[in-house]
């Protein structure tokens, strides 16, 4: 799936090469990275925005995770970051400033073959200390765990302090799957047997995953849910800036807070909560 | 403590020492480096892997790997000891931090170092950094662990040897001191000889190197006297004589047991060698010396009798049967006499059995002075005794013992104040004629004792008739001459020696003649060889010697012609110590003259006498006696005293004058002798001349003096007064 993914990039990054090479200037390059869910909340994005920008030429490696994308972004070798997470302290000290744009259900999925379609916290909690190892038809139940400092981690511990706890103890128990980003980690997921895990709903549905997305505690990951509170978690889709992104990448932005871009994004899986002109005023 | 004690001491607690500090330092520093071998391989490992991951992040993203902070930050944390301070920083090639885990790692910490590449270039490295604290306490906890169990091998290699070896020296001394106490308490006497041989394999010293004092006790002496003196000399030649036996220890390794006989100690050991170490013989010496004494008296007392202590009965025939074997190899004769006491009962039911025994003791005496060392004289029991005497020869010598024992008795026996005379019946058996083995001897010695007994006691018997007719006869024959002496039974003839020129008689041999009452006159073969055993010999040459002296100065003074008188002398005459001082007593008692006198000796008297005694007899003839060799030719057959002694007269013996008229050889004999008488200046005499022939065939050979029947029978002293008075 890695190699798929890695082939899948690097067309893309030709593609994009080759029409800037035909038909943009070098100036209207914006190198772009970050979390990995909001890198697939982009791609739809990205491509609406080539259409009508011909000379844009968007640069998206591989997703360096929020941290990464900020590091580099400072680092000036990305011209801008879109997280899943709030600035650290020393990052908008540095000079990175954020612009929230919405937020997508962060769904419970597992793999294709287990047969089940809603969870609850306490089966989850049961489930990630291992109390639970089996689904019902008998299937082990396989963890695909994420980086304890990933903002997934912490969405998950947010749900309730026994499921902190149980994620705590998941990554004590040897021999669990850990999944270092968002793509490593629904692909882990889809192609582990009674796999079980957690990602952004937007990825699922632009990327098309054959994941079974489990309502928790009976409420159904969906928009909806989300707008109006039902659904307990969403993971966070904010862009950083700094004083020195370009003009292109601005305009890229401007795009992206657009009412096409929000619809771009709301058809992607995303929330959108920001106002067309909140792009203006980064954080 | 002993200084070998002392050395194993100190020599174990080296090797305690040594082997604790070994332990504790060997054991700590093993662990250590093994263990930082360990971590270290494990760091490479883990360097190794980490920059593969990393590497292959490089590879994917070559422009923004190093902001994939969350992967990086992974990679840092997949560490094989999470709980271990451990560093891992991702430089770049200008030493920047791209990434780094947030341990912190303390001073003492080990690393490793990995460079990263892209496309062959190194781009970033890794190096890893992870504590030694874990490692060195470790290190120090089994150090402690080394010390304690050094502790306890120091503990137990000090102690545990000292303790075994104290106990086993302990043990030693308890057995060398029991073994010193038996070897002291030792009954045997002990003593180790050390044997060395010479290069020929001869012995070279066979010497003391210990004793016990058993040992020392029995051979009377102390111990530095025999420790390291020679054993052959210290124990005596009966120790010498088992030599080769001892030395033969060696090589069978058996004991060998003997017994040692120390004459000049009176000791007898049983000796037992052997040896336990080459080159060591021990000796061990039970003093038998008791047991041999009392073997002895038990022998003794088996073998002896109580009262008397002379040989018991039992002992006699063992000894008899000797005697008779040994006489039927040699062929020799001997005798058994057995005697008893003539009418002991009676003393003993009379003076009392006390008396009795103690006149059985006194006989018992009396008789052992009798007899020879070699001879056996045994109490057969009651008052009967029995002796055993060897080569008797003659039955005469027999009868000679038996009187001899008989008159032993003779003189009272005086027990406390009682006066008793005591005769005895004897009876002689002569091997071989009277039995061939012991019980048969003693059994016809009984018989002819008993025969004794009942002719009258107090005389002897023999078990043969024939001998002992021969016996009784000459039994009386001999006390008639005890008698005859005294009674003057014995009387002199003289045979006149005729000059052979002149027949002239210019001498007269004496001739002892005995006129029994009863029987008349006795031929002298027939009691002159009875008195010679006798003994009888000596008074009667003396009363020969005597009379012909005093017939000599009787016929001197009656103014006869003054011929010579020779007086045979008998070998037991001139073993008188004082044979010459008889003669001149009796020429000075009676005054006659010592040249008229004249001593005939036989050739046996001149070679069986010591010179000292022939010379006092040749001696007389500084008083004018002269000497006559009697019967010249038949005994001797060396001429060279002839030489050397001062003969004045030859008696060519009768037997070769007998057939001198017809015997050339006896002629030629006869003619030898005359002709060397005549040249070695010795007058000659011819004996036995009874016919004119052999008178003048002497007379032919110029020989000097006459004397036999030719001319005179041996006649009385009245008939030879008449013949020399005529002759005047």
């Amino acid at each position: 799936m890695l190699r798929f993914l890695q082939l899948l990039f690097t067309t893309l990054f030709l593609s994009v090469v080759l029409v800037y090479t035909g038909t943009c200037h070098a100036a209207d390059t914006v190198r772009i990275n970050g979390s990995g869910n909001a890198l697939d909340m982009m791609q739809p994005l990205i491509n609406a925005y080539i259409k009508t920008n011909h000379n844009a030429h968007i640069v998206m490696a591989k997703p360096l995770g929020s941290s990464g994308a900020i590091k580099a972004l400072l680092a000036d070798a990305l011209d801008m970051a879109i997280v899943s997470r709030d600035l650290k302290t020393e990052e908008a000290a540095q000079g990175a400033m954020l612009m929230r744009y919405g937020k997508t259900p962060f769904v419970i999925v597992t793999e294709k073959s287990v047969h089940r379609s809603g969870i609850s916290t306490k089966e989850l909690e049961d489930i990630y200390t291992g109390k639970t190892g089996t689904w019902q038809e008998g299937k082990k139940i396989r963890v695909v765990l994420r980086p304890l400092a990933d903002i997934d981690t912490l969405i998950m511990r947010g749900l309730s302090p026994g499921m902190n706890s149980a994620i705590t103890a998941s990554h004590t128990r040897p021999g669990m799957v850990l999944a270092i980003t968002d793509l490593d980690s629904y692909a882990t997921i889809k192609k582990t047997p009674g796999g079980i895990g957690a990602t952004g709903m937007n990825s699922i549905i632009s990327e098309k995953l054959p994941l079974t997305m489990l309502s928790l505690n009976g409420i159904k990951p969906s928009l909806k849910n989300l707008a109006s509170g039902a659904y307990p978690l969403a993971k966070e889709i904010s862009f950083v800036t700094t004083a020195k992104t370009t003009p292109a990448t601005w305009k890229l932005i401007d795009f992206i807070f657009s009412a096409k871009g929000r619809a771009i994004a709301g058809k992607a899986g995303v929330l959108v909560t920001a106002g067309v002109t909140e792009r203006s005023k980064p954080h | 403590m002993n200084q070998a004690e002392i050395s194993i001491q100190r020599f174990s607690i080296a090797v305690a020492w040594g082997l604790s500090i070994l332990i504790t330092v060997m054991v700590p520093a093993i662990y250590f480096f093994i263990s930082y071998q360990h971590l270290r391989s494990e760091l490479v490992v883990q360097s190794v892997l980490s920059a593969n991951d990393v590497t292959n992040l490089v590879r994917s993203n070559p422009t923004l790997w190093r902001y994939e902070d969350l992967r990086i930050s992974e990679m840092l944390e997949q560490r094989s000891r999470r709980t271990v301070a451990e560093s891992i920083v991702i430089y770049n090639t200008n030493r920047e931090v791209i990434a780094s885990n947030t341990a912190v790692v303390p001073p003492v910490h080990i690393g490793q170092k990995q460079d990263i590449y892209d496309a062959g270039v190194v781009v970033a490295s890794i190096e890893i950094y992870r504590t030694l604290d874990p490692l060195l306490f470790s290190t120090l906890l089994v150090t402690l662990c080394s010390a304690a169990i050094a502790a306890v091998i120091f503990f137990t290699l000090r102690t545990l040897p000292r303790r075994s070896i104290k106990k086993a020296y302990q043990a030693l001394c308890e057995k060398r001191k029991k073994y010193r106490s038996l070897h002291e308490s030792m009954k045997e006497g002990m003593a180790e000889h050390r044997v060395t041989f010479a290069n020929n394999g001869e012995l070279e010293s066979f010497t003391i190197i210990e004793t016990n004092s058993s040992c020392t006790d029995m051979f009377g002496c102390h111990r530095q006297d025999l420790v390291g003196s020679d054993s052959l000399t210290q124990f005596g030649a009966s120790f010498r004589e088992y030599l080769s036996e001892l030395l033969r220890v060696f090589e069978h390794g058996n004991s060998i047991t003997f017994e040692l006989a120390l004459p000049e100690r009176g000791a007898y050991y049983t000796t037992t060698a052997y040896s336990q170490s080459p080159g060591i013989i021990t000796t061990l010496f039970e003093d038998i010396t008791e047991r041999k004494k009392s073997e002895q008296q038990i022998k003794k007392m088996a073998y002896s009798d109580q009262l008397t202590t002379l040989p018991n009965r039992a002992l006699l025939l063992d000894r008899l049967n000797q005697a008779v074997a040994n006489a039927t190899q040699n062929c020799s004769t001997l005798a058994v006499f057995l005697l008893d006491l003539d009418r002991f009962k009676i003393f003993n039911d009379t003076m009392g059995r006390a008396t009795g025994d103690q006149l059985l003791i006194e006989v018992g005496r009396r008789l052992q002075r009798q007899i020879r060392c070699s001879d056996t004289l045994a109490r057969m029991g009651g008052d009967e005794f029995c002796f055993v005497a060897i080569n008797t020869g003659k039955e005469l010598n027999a009868t000679y013992v038996a009187q001899k024992f008989m008159d032993s008795m003779l003189p009272p026996f005086w027990i406390g104040s009682n006066e008793l005379h005591v005769t005895s019946s004897i009876g002689i058996a002569v091997f071989p004629d009277d039995g061939s083995d012991a019980e048969t001897l003693i059994k016809s010695a009984e018989l002819a004792m008993y025969s004794a007994k009942e002719a009258g006691r107090n005389r002897y018997n023999f078990y043969s008739p024939e001998m002992n007719l021969k016996a009784h006869t000459r039994m009386k024959l001999e006390n008639g001459m005890r008698n005859a002496l005294e009674h003057g039974e014995f009387f002199l003839e003289f045979q006149p020696i005729m000059d052979a020129g002149t027949r002239t008689i210019t001498a007269a041999e004496a001739l002892v003649r005995w006129n029994h009452p009863s029987r008349g006159r006795i031929p002298p073969n027939e009691f002159i060889p009875l008195a010679e055993e006798t003994g009888l010999i000596l008074p009667l040459g003396e009363w020969i010697l005597r009379t012909v002296c005093r017939s000599m100065k009787t016929w001197n003074d009656a103014g006869l012609p003054q011929i010579r008188l020779s007086v045979n002398v008998s070998s037991r005459q001139i073993e008188q110590q004082n044979f010459a001082e008889i003669v001149r007593k009796a020429l000075h008692a009676t005054g006659a003259n010592a040249a008229q006198l004249e001593i005939e000796l036989t050739e046996s008297c001149l070679v069986n006498h010591a010179s000292t005694n022939l010379a006092e007899v040749f001696d007389l003839r500084s008083l004018g006696i002269s000497i006559a060799i009697d019967d010249f030719g038949t005994g001797y057959s060396s001429l060279g005293y002839i030489k050397t002694l001062p003969i004045d007269h030859i008696k060519i013996d009768r037997s070769f004058v007998t057939d001198i008229s017809s015997n050339i050889q006896d002629q030629a004999i006869v003619e030898a002798i005359i002709t060397m008488s005549q040249k070695l200046g010795i007058q000659n005499i011819a004996e036995g001349v009874e016919t004119l022939e052999q008178l003048e065939f002497l007379q032919s050979l110029r020989c000097d003096e006459i004397q036999g029947y030719y001319f005179h029978r041996p006649l009385s002293a009245e008939a030879l007064v008449t013949l020399l008075r005529a002759q005047v």
